[in-house]
């Protein structure tokens, strides 16, 4: 896999459009995912979504090979992105306004109903963490990614993300509990 | 613990719009690729590797200068108070120094008591007047160095 990165990565750099097309259908859902996670409406993700690839396309050439995949340098442009969007747009959204249309994308009209109510709730609850931890959660249970290479993308220690990682996963049970209590409560 | 990490595998499920995907891709590819320049980050790369190679370099000079300076000097960190090729001569030469100043000393003062008795005559002092030295003469009897006064007193004593 990355040996066939590495060959379309130089391609792109040549100044290949297909190749780098090929990348873009490889790690766009996976950079929408996380920026999506991070922001309030589906509509800011994918226009962070558009101006990581674009930005990534356009300084192809700066990038430099090394033993972490691709992805890395996305989802450091798509956290640099985000940290942008948060500096500049001071209209924090709360997460209630996020509609259900944003989850049409899923698998079957069933699993629709369900899984979004379920994935609206864990969205909320990761609102409540910092950027870090949001990170480190998407990135380690979301996309299973190993501690070495989000500790790459973040600039940080395997043992720090470990730390992070425990005290997000801590916060969002937490979280998840109250808001469970809450809603039995209004039940 | 095992339910939040199977309710965050859930969002995985989250995907973008295909339509969104189409045109943002079309979008992308098909604006211009930025050409290659150095951007300060490159710079600052070749500062930091000039930086480290002249200071290794000054590093290697360093080291095989302070080598053949040790090869050259026998004994490199000897202080010079130290050298007993130069203390030997420093002695000798004092011993020479010490002799000279005696012989000088001995001129000197012969010729200070040739001077003093010089002007002792000259100046006719009670003591070198002839009639004193004559009676002096008289009572000292060189050729019989014994009192007669002191036996006679000493034999009055034993009596």
């Amino acid at each position: 896999m990355i040996e066939k990165e590495e060959i379309l990565i130089k391609e792109s750099r040549s100044g290949e459009a297909g190749s780098f097309g090929k990348l873009y259908d490889i790690y766009q859902p996976q950079i929408y995912r996380f920026i999506f996670l991070k922001v309030s409406r589906k509509e800011e993700a994918e226009d962070l979504t558009h101006q990581v690839f674009l930005s990534a396309w356009q300084n192809i050439k700066k990038y430099q090979i090394r033993k972490f995949p691709f992805s890395s340098w996305l989802y450091r442009i798509a956290k640099n992105k985000v940290i942008d969007f948060y500096r500049t747009s001071k209209n924090n959204i709360s997460i209630e306004l996020v509609n259900e249309s944003e989850f049409k994308n899923l698998p079957s009209p069933e699993m629709k109903t369900e899984n979004s109510l379920e994935i609206k709730k864990v969205k909320k609850a990761m609102s409540f963490m910092n950027q870090e931890q949001q990170d480190v959660i998407i990135m380690r249970f979301v996309e299973d990614m190993p501690t070495k290479e989000v500790a790459n993308i973040l600039g940080k220690s395997e043992g720090a993300i470990k730390l992070i990682q425990h005290r997000a996963l801590n916060k969002l049970k937490k979280i998840l509990e109250e808001n469970n209590g809450e809603n039995n409560q209004t039940a | 613990m095992e339910k939040i990490t199977k309710q965050l595998k859930e969002l995985k499920r989250i995907s973008p719009d295909k339509d969104f995907t189409k045109e943002s891709r079309l979008l992308v590819l098909s604006s211009p690729l930025r050409p290659f320049s150095w951007m300060p980050e490159q710079i600052a790369e070749i500062v930091k590797y000039i930086t480290a190679v002249s200071m290794t370099t000054g590093l290697i000079i360093l080291i095989i200068g302070g080598f053949s300076f040790l090869q050259r000097s026998p004994v490199p960190l000897m202080i010079t108070g130290l050298d007993i090729k130069a203390l030997k001569a420093e002695a000798e030469s004092l011993g020479i120094d010490v002799s000279i100043s005696k012989l000088e000393y001995y001129n000197e003062s012969s010729e200070k008591v040739n001077i003093a008795l010089d002007q002792t005559i000259k100046d006719d002092p009670v003591y070198f007047q002839k009639i004193i030295l004559e009676k002096e003469t008289d009572s000292v009897k060189l050729e019989d160095p014994t009192n007669k006064n002191i036996d006679r007193a000493l034999n009055e004593i034993f009596k």
